[in-house]
């Protein structure tokens, strides 16, 4: 048999022949192709379903949102919590008086504040962890005077003002009607706040 | 329902359609997957490929020519695409030239399909995609040199060595059948 009737014969024999199918594989291009068809027809905007949920999940965002905010800015305001007040002469023996005043929503700022109050008073405002240190020396009336040089007090009004905006960050609780500058200010126990406008005051002088 | 109305249905995505045309072609379409592969679960994967692109590309047919070529090509070069993802090396197999023999008509005709395609499967992997592109599908050399990147010598000595080994395969064959 030459190659050409070899050829002939397979070709005859083959290229008709059926092997049979089974309906197994029909089912799977079935599921192929419509699945996904339809996987295709959910488009969020094709359905009105999606589109719903879709409405009612901002919906529903925006509401708790709303509602949280004024909850936070309605709520009672709070003392700083692990405020040490503590007045001080020039003996460290001297300090006495160390009230603390507490609360739960402000219990990582955890901040001290030593004032004195006599004549020769060595003010000093610690507040530890987040916020930095600050000593300030204060003399008053009975006493010679002495104000640091320029350069001092500028540094001590540029530390006074960091602190003061650190606090302002950090403060957990705003005040209802105070502008938020005010509120960590108001935060603070009277007594720090007091303590903190006098500073203020003579930095400024 | 006419050929021409079961490829309107299925443009239309029309299932039932889509099912009847597959019934009718899907035998075929596997003989010449299973000529390709190397068993019967990799046709069916190769089969199922084929159909999907069918019935995603159906509105691509003109109308000219038959369809059964039409899908036949797409089987093919579906076949082809999975044959190409193995690399197929055509190596040139050692053949046993001084016993060849030439083969009684004879032989041939007492020769199922069945046989003949299981022959076809245990060929190498290049004389089998060469025998059958060229044989059975009517290929010529130069497309099919073009089809699998080889030179057009290789896929005539390809066709070569795949005669001679069906040959001797067939031989073979009506050896054991004398001898039982």
């Amino acid at each position: 048999m030459n190659d050409k009737l070899f050829d002939d014969f397979f070709k005859l024999k083959l290229e008709q022949y059926d092997s049979g199918s089974s309906m197994d594989v029909w089912e799977k291009v079935r599921r192929e192709l419509h699945e996904k068809d339809n996987d295709k027809g959910v488009v969020w905007w094709k359905n009105p379903l999606l589109l719903l949920a879709l409405l009612l999940f901002i919906g529903g965002g925006i509401t708790i949102s709303v509602i949280g905010s004024r909850n936070y800015w309605f709520a009672k305001p709070s003392t700083v919590e692990n405020i040490a007040v503590t007045k001080s002469s020039n003996k460290p023996d001297d300090a006495t008086v160390a009230p603390a005043t507490t609360n739960e929503t402000s219990k990582e700022n955890n901040s001290t504040i030593s004032t004195g109050k006599k004549n020769d008073s060595k003010t000093t405002l610690t507040s530890s962890d987040k916020t930095p240190t600050i000593t300030n020396t204060v003399s008053s009336s009975n006493d010679k005077t002495a104000f640091s040089p320029a350069a001092e007090v500028k540094t001590k009004k540029r530390g006074l003002i960091s602190l003061f905006h650190k606090t302002k960050r950090k403060s957990q609780k705003p005040v209802a009607g105070l502008p938020v500058g005010d509120m960590a200010v108001a935060n603070l126990s009277p007594l720090i706040n007091k303590s903190l406008q006098l500073r203020m005051n003579l930095v400024m002088k | 329902m006419t050929e021409q109305e079961l490829i309107h249905g299925c443009i239309q995505m029309d299932e039932r359609c889509q099912r009847t045309l597959f019934e009718m072609y899907s035998g075929k379409m596997l003989t010449v997957c299973l000529r390709y592969s190397r068993d019967r679960m990799e046709a069916e994967d190769w089969l199922q490929d084929a159909f999907v692109k069918v019935f995603r590309n159906i509105t691509q047919f003109k109308f000219e020519g038959s369809f059964e070529g039409w899908i036949r090509r797409i089987v093919i070069n579906t076949s082809l695409k999975h044959l190409q993802k193995k690399r197929i090396h055509f190596n040139e197999v050692d053949e046993d030239k001084g016993n060849y023999q030439s083969v009684d008509p004879y032989v041939y005709s007492h020769m199922s399909e069945a046989e003949l395609m299981k022959l076809i499967s245990e060929l190498p992997d290049g004389y089998k995609l060469v025998f059958n592109l060229h044989v059975i599908e009517g290929y010529s050399h130069e497309e099919i040199a073009k089809m699998l990147g080889i030179q057009d010598s290789t896929s005539r000595s390809q066709l070569v060595k795949a005669r001679r080994h069906l040959q001797q395969a067939i031989i073979n064959v009506h050896k054991q059948r004398l001898a039982v």
